[in-house]
């Protein structure tokens, strides 16, 4: 069993990666690729009309006091790990406060990678702490 | 001793020389046994027409449309010849065999035929004739379009304003100060157009460019979510930064043609009087050799445009003008430059397009395989195509030279290029509709209008 909760955290640290990778790669072609970019502008409009920017920041802010209640209530004594993970999530909201899609032609795919991304490590955190 | 030695080298030197005199005969011969015999002009004016003769310009095409290469006296082909140009037997297209039966069937240029092959500097005919003798044809003749062009009685046809296009010769002259025909020696400038800043260009600093040329990148003129032209204010800051005036000569040019015509419509529609586009795009130029900067020329602003755009209103239309077209069911045709897929409503030919079909009664005005590409405009060497295939084309969907006509794609691209084309064969009340498909679908959120889908012949 053990061994099986270690392979699945490798497994979701190899996605996290993948995530990250992704979103750096498809930054980049946003900017080379004129398909990419007009795909991008016809979504940004779409997700504008959504008011999707609220929604990422909510959903970051979210994530950023669970996983702080999380490190609270459960593990007391949060290790070097929890805060890098909260300062990180600190520096995404940020992010997400400070650009937009005029700005960053992919910023909403990329903050969806990264919420992704975020929780993935909050139950990375929660569910595999010693 | 010596003698014999002596009487050794009379006779290799001897032998040596038969064997060269052979040589030299056996190859008259086989020119011979290929058949390309020489035809007078004489001749060519008795067979023109004729049902059993075909008069084929094998020049580059911008000899055919009207310029005067290679020393012809003057331009243009022999009326009634058609074009098949040895620049496309050069092409590296993986279509290229099918492309070039598709194009001898289209031309009616076949085996039974007598087949006249004329160039002007002995070489273009020979290279078709090969490929034609290869392919089973016979009844080849060359000849030498400078006679024909020598007797100013024998009818010549240029395009009514073939000089729109340039070919590569023409812009290597106005780089090297010289005086090319057409041009009226004022102010010039070259541009390569592509999307993107010039780092992102295929060839501006990868491969190189024209001596001179500055790049222009298409988001320059037009702006998203309808990728419509700006503002005409917009444009004229765009003109005034690139240093445009309307009486700048500006000639463009890309790798991929379809981005130059995109900016030359919209020149146009602002008031630029001489816009000029490289007839083949870049590819020409690297496959004629010249020589090619690498370093990047910057932009020399001019502190006005000259007139007030849009000097040539009519010439780029928006979605009030386009439905009056449509209304208009017998003088005017709202034309549609894109695939067949795109026009059935099969695909919508674009990731950030997303319903499918028409405005409805459009007619299709052909385009390519795909979004990006224009093959039924084009030759092989991405060269305008023949006049009369294009306006056959256009005739079979109701299309004629005498209407109203207005071109459209997704965005205005490929639209652009079919304009551009127009203009060459002197249509005269033509328009680009600038919004297309994007704005006509309701794409972006703006309000759709009656679409339909399907073969309209059905």
């Amino acid at each position: 069993m053990t061994k099986i909760r270690a392979v699945f955290k490798k497994f979701l640290s190899v996605v996290q990666i993948c995530l990250v990778l992704f979103s750096a790669i498809f930054w980049h072609l946003s900017n080379e690729k004129m398909g990419i970019m007009r795909w991008l502008v016809y979504e940004n409009e779409r997700y504008d009309n959504f008011f999707m920017r609220n929604k990422i920041i909510w959903t970051l802010v979210i994530i950023l006091i669970l996983s702080i209640a999380a490190a609270v209530k459960i593990h007391r004594k949060p290790d070097k790990k929890y805060i890098l993970f909260v300062m990180v999530n600190f520096i995404v909201i940020l992010f997400a406060f400070k650009f937009d899609s005029e700005k960053i032609i992919c910023y909403f795919v990329i903050n969806v990678i990264f919420i992704i991304v975020l929780i993935v490590q909050l139950i990375k955190l929660i569910f595999y702490w010693k | 001793m010596r003698k014999r030695i002596r009487c050794v080298t009379v006779f290799f030197t001897l032998l040596f020389f038969a064997l060269a005199v052979s040589a030299c005969s056996n190859g008259q011969q086989s020119k011979s046994d290929e058949g390309y015999k020489s035809i007078s002009t004489k001749e060519v004016k008795d067979n023109l027409g004729k049902s059993n003769w075909v008069v084929v310009d094998t020049r580059e095409n911008d000899a055919y449309i009207g310029w005067k290469l290679d020393g012809v006296k003057r331009g243009g082909h022999i009326k009634g010849a058609v074009d098949f140009s040895s620049a496309w037997l050069k092409v590296k297209d993986k279509d290229k065999d099918k492309r070039l039966k598709e194009a001898l069937k289209t031309k009616k240029i076949s085996s039974e035929k007598n087949i006249v092959l004329y160039a002007a500097n002995g070489k273009d005919n020979v290279e078709v004739a090969k490929y034609l003798s290869k392919n089973g044809y016979k009844n080849l003749y060359t000849y030498d379009v400078k006679d024909w062009a020598k007797d100013t009685s024998l009818p010549m046809e240029s395009y009514p304003n073939y000089q729109e296009l340039v070919p590569v010769s023409w812009v290597k002259d106005l780089v090297d100060g010289k005086k090319p025909e057409t041009y009226n020696g004022g102010k010039y400038k070259i541009f390569e157009v592509s999307w993107g800043d010039e780092s992102k260009s295929p060839d501006y600093l990868k491969i190189g460019h024209i001596k001179g040329a500055v790049h222009i990148n298409t988001d320059e003129v037009e702006e998203g979510p309808l990728w419509n032209r700006l503002s005409d204010a917009r444009l004229q800051k765009f003109a005034e930064n690139n240093g445009i005036t309307t009486d700048t000569t500006v000639v463009l040019y890309g790798t991929d043609s379809m981005p130059s015509f995109r900016v030359a419509v919209i020149l146009k529609y602002m008031g630029v009087k001489d816009v000029r586009v490289v007839n083949g795009g870049f590819t020409k130029w690297q496959n004629a050799g010249y020589a090619l900067q690498k370093t990047s020329n910057p932009k020399t602003p001019v502190s006005s445009f000259g007139a007030t755009v849009p000097v040539n209103k009519n010439y780029i239309i928006d979605l009030p003008q386009a439905k009056e077209i449509l209304a208009d069911k017998k003088g005017s045709k709202l034309v549609d430059v894109r695939s067949w897929d795109e026009y059935i409503g099969k695909i919508s030919g674009y990731d950030y397009i997303k319903p499918k079909g028409r405005p409805a009664g459009a007619v299709w005005g052909h385009a390519g395989t795909d979004s990006s590409n224009l093959q039924d405009y084009r030759n092989l060497d991405n060269t305008m195509r023949n006049k009369d295939e294009i306006l056959a084309m256009w005739k079979e969907w109701g299309i004629t030279p005498d209407q109203r006509l207005a071109f459209f794609c997704g965005t205005g691209w490929r639209a652009a290029e079919a304009l551009t084309y127009a203009d060459v064969m002197g249509l005269k009340n033509i328009s680009l509709y600038d919004g297309g498909w994007n704005e006509w679908s309701g794409n972006t959120g703006n309000a759709p209008n009656p679409i339909e889908t399907g073969d309209p012949r059905k």
